[in-house]
């Protein structure tokens, strides 16, 4: 665990990233994550955790085009990188393991 | 598009890109506008806006805040380390001239710091009193017959207690009477004499907000017969047990012990042992506590928290008027702050306070300034001097794109380096001096005050503001300096500013001049009181008090029946030591009051005290009426009379109040005149002395002793002692004892100021030093070139010195009336003082030239034996 951290929300937005592929900067990362799982997103929780992931490594970004609307301020554009596919991979891993590990009977209840 | 766009909150987005950091700000500001725009458009402008209020709000959170030191400035912080690194490097490229520069630095910063904790310690004083700022101690100004005023530190008895009737801003009120002699402590068997004890009221626990360590601080000292006495008495006779209730004791009286007090601070002006209860006192001597004009007691007033002092004061003069003038006591009560007592009572009479000087303060800090502004200078000339070698590193640094301001804080940083090294150094010196210092100024100051994280920061700040005082000009000297002239020409010289280098030398030298001045005047003057003649010889003078059930005259001669005494006397009243101050009556004038200094004596004193007799006779026993009437007057006393020639003196009608009867008067005639005595220390004016023989006051014996075999003598006094007294302890004193305490300020302040001096001399020279150094390596080449030529190696030295000679004769122009008029202003309050010689300045003055000349002397002497190929085989 220890040697991939990534925390729920992270996993979200590299998750989102991975999704958007080549289009994948702030504002399309934001309503990707919005319209897919319905959830809100504020401005700061998502630049604090890409932040934190570049930091980690698991992303990269480079500048992109820049609108009218955005005043001249570059789209910065994020990929991830091979440590952060392995970052994935680890924590879905994870989580199958344990998935498999829970007895048949819990869920079956949870499903009456 | 539509005709208007809609505009994003302008001042929040200028709030985000304050707090931001900078690296995201582009790319979250593009974020945030392109949201605000889709906003506008879906949900209108004012949603769209409040959002993102709402977001850039949430934006605040670590992560994207910028780092506490800014991003920007970090470079910067590097870029000032590399600042002290070349410095460093640059301090060991110039060794001589950084070693210079440091040892120069630390021995003026060591001295400073040594003279701040003097100084510190010495305003320390009273400061853990509560209230201090409204309590008061009452002095008096006695105004003489030839209206002359006296500071007395004692007042009548009746002063505070009239004062708090008379005047509602009056908390409390304490008296205190000293006792002048040690009084005997009886504990069971243990027998011992105690001095520093007094009578004192109840109020005085408060007054000096004292700690007990047993008893009650509200009733301690109400009653009768009571005592309290310090901690350190308490274990010398009772141990680690309890006090509380145990009796002492005194006059064959057994005094109960109501309190024990932690021992007075060493901070403390008033310190005492002991105190037995006034209330006692004031029982048995209810008549006296009535007087006006017995100033014997030490008072202190503490006023309420809203009292108008200055009005007080003023009222005061009126109170004085009301209460003692019209008791023809010529006093006037004064006011002094409990916190200045210290500093500013030294010029009060029969204080028992721990007296400071607050001239000395100031002397002394002028000192530490001077070094400082010395070393400082040394620091500037040598700086500039030097800035010819670092003229390629400014120029390399110019072109390489360097702005003025980064040179000037590289220079500058510079020498804060070298403050910072030097405060290192000096603090170690001031740790190896203090314990001298300590010694000689009779101080416990520890260097762990130094500890105190207030200090280390104030130290750290002194130490960066010297190095910029400094550093400043030298570094917009050097950086001033154009990088194509540097990097173009190709002689390394540049025209100095060699007016500036010569006037601080000047100046430098003006210090230290001065400083030479001011320390022999106060050695000379110190010399000059111990070794004056006082009228009467003060050396091999043994004291005695005569104490218990002793016959004074078969005392004295059983103590002088032994070889070496050699003169005994009897008398209340020796030169150092208490005398009667009442006076006597001219009875050929109306029997007007003169006040003199009286002293009892008996038949032998003129003898034993080496008196000179210049006109009429000696008390002798060949004339019986000698007692009953003769008086013997000094020429002080005779000009008071009115006899300026000692011979017509001779006869004149005088009467003294009798102590055992104050009605009648002791009538008689001036028999003789003997030269003046100086009774007190030689800084007080001369007192009118008049002897007279009244074995009534008799109370102590004085023995002239062969200075030879001393410790036979005094085996010989001790063994006749006990047989004639078995209660008290043997004690004895030597007369000129006195004498030394009495100069022992003038001591302490000659020999702090000589050491000083040494240290900015030393640190002058140091600079010179430098000075020479480098200016004689400029003209290395001159030298060689004069030498081939023919010029002498005396010559040579004389070409290199006469400049430094001429710069010394300038600073002595200027000096030489300065400190003549410093060193007048010291002596004004000396009545006997030393005179300002000339040969003093022309010694000051030798010795500043002879430092000069061998500082200068050697430096030039070694250039000039240089083998000349040395300095032209280059070209």
């Amino acid at each position: 665990m220890k040697k991939y951290q990534l925390g729920e929300f992270e996993e979200v937005v590299i998750l989102t990233i991975a999704i958007l592929y080549k289009e994948a900067y702030g504002v399309a990362i934001k309503k990707e994550i919005e319209s897919r799982i319905a959830r809100n997103v504020s401005m700061g929780a998502m630049h604090t955790a890409l932040v934190r992931l570049e930091e980690k490594g698991y992303i990269n970004s480079v500048n992109g085009e820049s609108t009218e609307e955005r005043l001249g301020r570059p789209r910065r554009y994020y990929g991830v990188t091979a440590l952060g596919k392995k970052a994935m991979q680890h924590s879905m891993e994870t989580r199958n393991k344990l998935w498999k590990a829970i007895p048949k009977i819990v869920l079956e209840i949870k499903t009456v | 598009m539509a005709a208007r766009q809609p505009i994003p909150p302008s001042l929040l987005l200028r709030f985000f890109r304050w707090y931001c950091h900078p690296k995201l700000a582009d790319r979250i500001e593009g974020d945030l506008r392109e949201v605000f725009h889709e906003r506008a458009a879906a949900n209108g402008e004012r949603f769209a806006r409040l959002r993102m209020a709402l977001d850039i709000l949430l934006l605040f959170r670590p992560g994207i805040i910028r780092p506490l030191g800014g991003v920007q400035s970090l470079n910067n912080y590097g870029m000032v380390g590399a600042y002290f690194k070349i410095g460093f490097r640059n301090l060991m490229k110039n060794k001589l001239f950084s070693a210079i520069n440091i040892s120069g630095m630390a021995i003026s910063m060591g001295s400073f710091l040594l003279i701040g904790l003097f100084v510190f310690d010495e305003l320390r004083f009273d400061t853990h009193i509560a209230d201090a700022d409204r309590k008061f101690r009452v002095y008096n100004e006695m105004i003489d017959d030839d209206g002359s005023t006296r500071l007395g530190s004692m007042v009548p008895p009746m002063v505070v207690p009239t004062m708090k009737e008379e005047f509602p801003e009056v908390e409390s009120t304490l008296r205190f009477l000293n006792f002048n002699n040690p009084i005997l402590f009886t504990v069971g068997e243990t027998r011992l004499t105690e001095a520093n004890g007094g009578y004192a009221e109840n109020s005085v626990f408060g007054m000096f907000s004292m700690e007990l360590v047993e008893g009650d601080p509200a009733t301690a000292l109400t009653e009768p017969e009571t005592i309290s006495i310090n901690a350190t008495l308490k274990k010398k006779y009772f141990g680690d047990k309890p006090a509380l209730g145990e009796t002492i004791t005194l006059w064959n009286r057994p005094m109960k012990i109501v309190a024990v007090y932690e021992d007075f601070p060493a901070h403390a002006h008033f310190q005492r042992n002991f105190m037995i209860a006034l209330p006692g006192f004031i029982r048995e001597r209810a008549e006296r506590m009535q007087s006006w004009g017995w100033t014997q007691f030490h008072s202190y007033i503490k006023l309420k928290p809203d009292a108008d002092v200055p009005k007080l004061q003023a009222q005061l003069e009126e109170f004085s008027k009301k209460h003692a003038w019209s008791r023809d006591f010529q006093y006037y009560f004064r006011l002094m702050p409990l916190k200045d007592v210290h500093l500013y009572a030294s010029g009060q009479l029969w204080d028992l306070a721990v007296h400071g000087n607050i001239q000395t303060i100031y002397i002394l800090l002028a000192t530490a300034a001077f070094i400082l502004v010395v070393a400082i200078l040394n620091f500037v000339n040598l700086s500039t001097a030097r800035a010819v070698n670092r003229g390629r590193e400014v120029g390399v640094r110019k072109v390489a794109g360097a702005f003025r301001s980064q040179l000037v804080q590289q220079f500058i940083s510079e020498a804060i380096l070298i403050a910072l090294i030097a405060l290192t150094l000096g603090i170690v010196m001031a740790g190896m001096v203090l314990p001298v210092l300590n010694q000689f100024t009779e101080k416990q100051i520890l260097l762990g005050v130094l500890l105190d994280p207030r200090i280390i920061v104030a130290l750290l700040a002194f130490a960066a503001l010297i190095g910029i005082a400094a550093g400043t000009y030298p570094a917009f000297h050097i950086s001033a300096m154009r990088p194509a002239m540097i990097l173009s020409s190709k002689s390394t010289t540049v025209s100095g500013k060699n007016l500036l280098r010569k006037g601080l030398v000047v100046f430098q030298f003006i210090l230290s001049f001065f400083l030479i001045i001011a320390s022999l005047v106060v050695a000379n003057q110190h010399r000059f009181m111990r070794s004056a003649d006082m009228g009467f010889d003060k050396d091999n003078i043994v004291v005695l008090r005569l104490r218990g059930q002793v016959v004074p005259e078969a005392a004295r001669d059983a103590f002088a029946n032994h070889p070496n005494i050699i003169n005994a006397s009897l008398g209340y009243g020796l030169p150092g030591e208490a005398h009667a101050g009442d006076g006597i009556n001219d009875s050929e004038n109306g029997d007007k009051e003169m006040g003199c200094s009286m002293l009892t004596v008996d038949h032998d004193y003129i003898r034993t005290l080496g008196l000179e007799v210049i006109a009429g006779r000696d008390f002798s026993r060949d004339f019986p009426s000698d007692e009953k009437n003769a008086f013997i007057l000094s020429e002080e006393a005779a000009k008071l009379l009115g006899h300026t020639d000692p011979n017509t003196a001779l006869g004149h009608k005088v009467s003294w109040p009798r102590w055992d009867n104050p009605d009648s008067l002791k009538k008689g005639t001036v028999v003789g005149v003997v030269r003046d005595i100086q009774l007190n220390s030689m800084r007080d004016a001369l007192r009118p002395v008049v002897l007279h023989i009244f074995p009534y006051a008799y109370n102590t014996l004085a023995l002239r002793i062969r200075p030879d075999d001393v410790t036979g003598t005094i085996g010989h006094l001790e063994k006749t002692w006990k047989s004639l007294n078995s209660q008290w302890p043997f004690e004895y004193k030597f007369l000129d004892e006195n004498f030394d305490k009495m100069y022992k300020s003038e001591e302490k302040l000659a020999s702090l100021f000589a050491s000083f001096t040494t240290f900015t001399i030393f640190v002058a020279c140091l600079g010179l030093f430098g000075l020479v150094v480098y200016s004689t390596s400029q003209r290395f080449k001159e030298i060689g070139i004069r030498k081939v030529l023919g010029a002498s190696e005396g010559g040579l030295v004389l070409q290199l010195g006469k400049g430094y000679l001429l710069l010394l004769a300038i600073s002595f122009l200027i000096a030489i009336p300065a400190s003549y008029f410093a060193a007048s202003a010291w002596l004004e309050r000396f009545p006997f003082r030393v005179d300002l010689s000339a040969l003093l300045f022309v010694k000051a003055a030798v010795l500043i030239i002879g430092i000069a000349l061998i500082t200068v002397g050697v430096q030039s002497f070694l250039a000039a034996k240089s083998n000349p190929v040395a300095a032209l085989k280059e070209q």
